[in-house]
C-alpha cells in the first residue's frame, strides 16, 4: 500500500476540532458561567458572604459539624433574588447578543439592532420598594 | 477508444477550475468525484502491472480523501477563527489534486479531444445563442 499524499505535518493539524472556538458557543459557554444559579443570581450583603463562608470553613476543617446550617445556607442561596432581579436581565442581554451592522455588496448598510440593557423593559418598581429605596 | 466516463471525468475537471475559489466542502466533493471516475476507469484496463500501480495511486487517493473528509467541520467554510486548520486542510487538498492530475496524466485517462467536448456549449446553450444571435440581425 503507497503511502499517503497528505504531508504528516498537516494531517497532525487536521485532527483537532475547531468547532469548539466558534465566537457563538464561546459566548454562550461564557454566558452559562455568568448564570450559575449559586452565584451570578443571588444577591448577598458582605456581612452574609462573611458568615457563610466562615461557617463552611468551619464545617470543612470538622471545628463545628453544621449539616443543616450548610442545607439552610445552599437553600437561602437557591431562593435568595438578586435586586430587582438585575441579574436575570443581564444573563437575558447576554443571550440576546450586540447589534449587527452588515454592508451589502451594493454599499447600502443594514443595522440590525438588538435592545440592549438601558431599553430593556425595567421591572416596574412598586411604591413600597420606592419608599424602601430599592 | 476511450472509456464511457471520460467525458463525464473531463468535465468534473473543469468544474474544478471553476469552482477554485468554492467551498472546502465543494471542492473536495469534485475531488471525490473524479477520483470515483478514474477509479472505474482503472479497474476496466487490463490487469498489467502499471495498471495495478496505477490503481494502487487511485485507491490511496481515495483514502486520503476520507481523511480530510473525516476532519472536515463546516466552521471550516463559515467562521474565520479557524484559521489554521483551514490552512492545514487547503495543504491536504493541494497534495490531492495535484496527485489527482498526475494520475489522470500518467494512466491518461483524458485528452485535449475530451476536454474540448466537456467544454462545449450543451445543445440548448447552442440554440439559445442561434436565436440571440437572429435577434439581434
Amino acid at each position: 500500500m503507497a503511502a499517503s499524499n497528505i504531508p504528516d505535518e498537516t494531517q497532525k493539524g487536521l485532527r483537532d476540532r475547531v468547532s469548539d472556538l466558534n465566537p457563538a458557543l464561546v459566548l454562550l459557554k461564557k454566558v452559562d458561567l455568568l448564570a450559575k444559579d449559586d452565584d451570578a443570581l443571588t444577591e448577598l450583603t458582605q456581612n452574609q458572604i462573611v458568615g457563610i463562608a466562615a461557617l463552611e470553613a468551619a464545617d470543612f476543617i470538622g471545628m463545628l459539624k453544621l449539616p443543616g446550617t450548610k442545607h439552610f445556607i445552599q437553600r437561602y442561596e437557591s431562593l435568595m433574588q438578586s435586586k430587582d432581579r438585575q441579574a436575570r436581565f443581564e444573563y437575558r442581554d447576554a443571550l440576546k447578543g450586540r447589534s449587527v451592522v452588515q454592508t451589502s455588496s451594493a454599499g447600502a448598510t443594514e443595522v440590525t439592532a438588538s435592545p440592549s440593557s438601558s431599553d430593556a423593559a425595567k421591572p416596574k418598581r412598586s411604591w413600597w420598594d420606592r419608599l424602601r429605596g430599592r | 477508444m476511450g472509456s464511457a466516463l471520460a467525458y463525464p471525468t473531463g468535465d468534473a475537471m473543469l468544474a474544478l477550475i471553476y469552482n477554485a475559489g468554492n467551498t472546502l466542502r465543494t471542492r473536495l466533493a469534485l475531488v471525490e468525484y473524479v477520483q470515483c471516475m478514474i477509479a472505474a476507469q482503472a479497474e476496466g484496463r487490463t490487469p498489467t502491472e502499471g495498471n495495478l500501480a496505477l490503481r494502487a495511486r487511485v485507491q490511496t487517493l481515495g483514502e486520503d480523501i476520507d481523511i480530510l473528509w473525516d476532519s472536515y467541520e463546516p466552521d471550516l467554510d463559515i467562521s474565520n477563527y479557524v484559521f489554521e486548520k483551514r490552512q492545514n486542510f487547503q495543504r491536504g487538498l493541494h497534495a490531492l489534486i495535484r496527485e489527482m492530475a498526475s494520475i489522470i496524466e500518467v494512466g491518461k485517462f483524458l485528452d485535449t479531444k475530451y476536454m474540448q467536448q466537456a467544454g462545449m456549449k450543451s445543445p440548448a446553450q447552442a440554440r439559445a445563442a442561434a436565436q440571440g444571435a437572429a435577434f439581434d440581425d
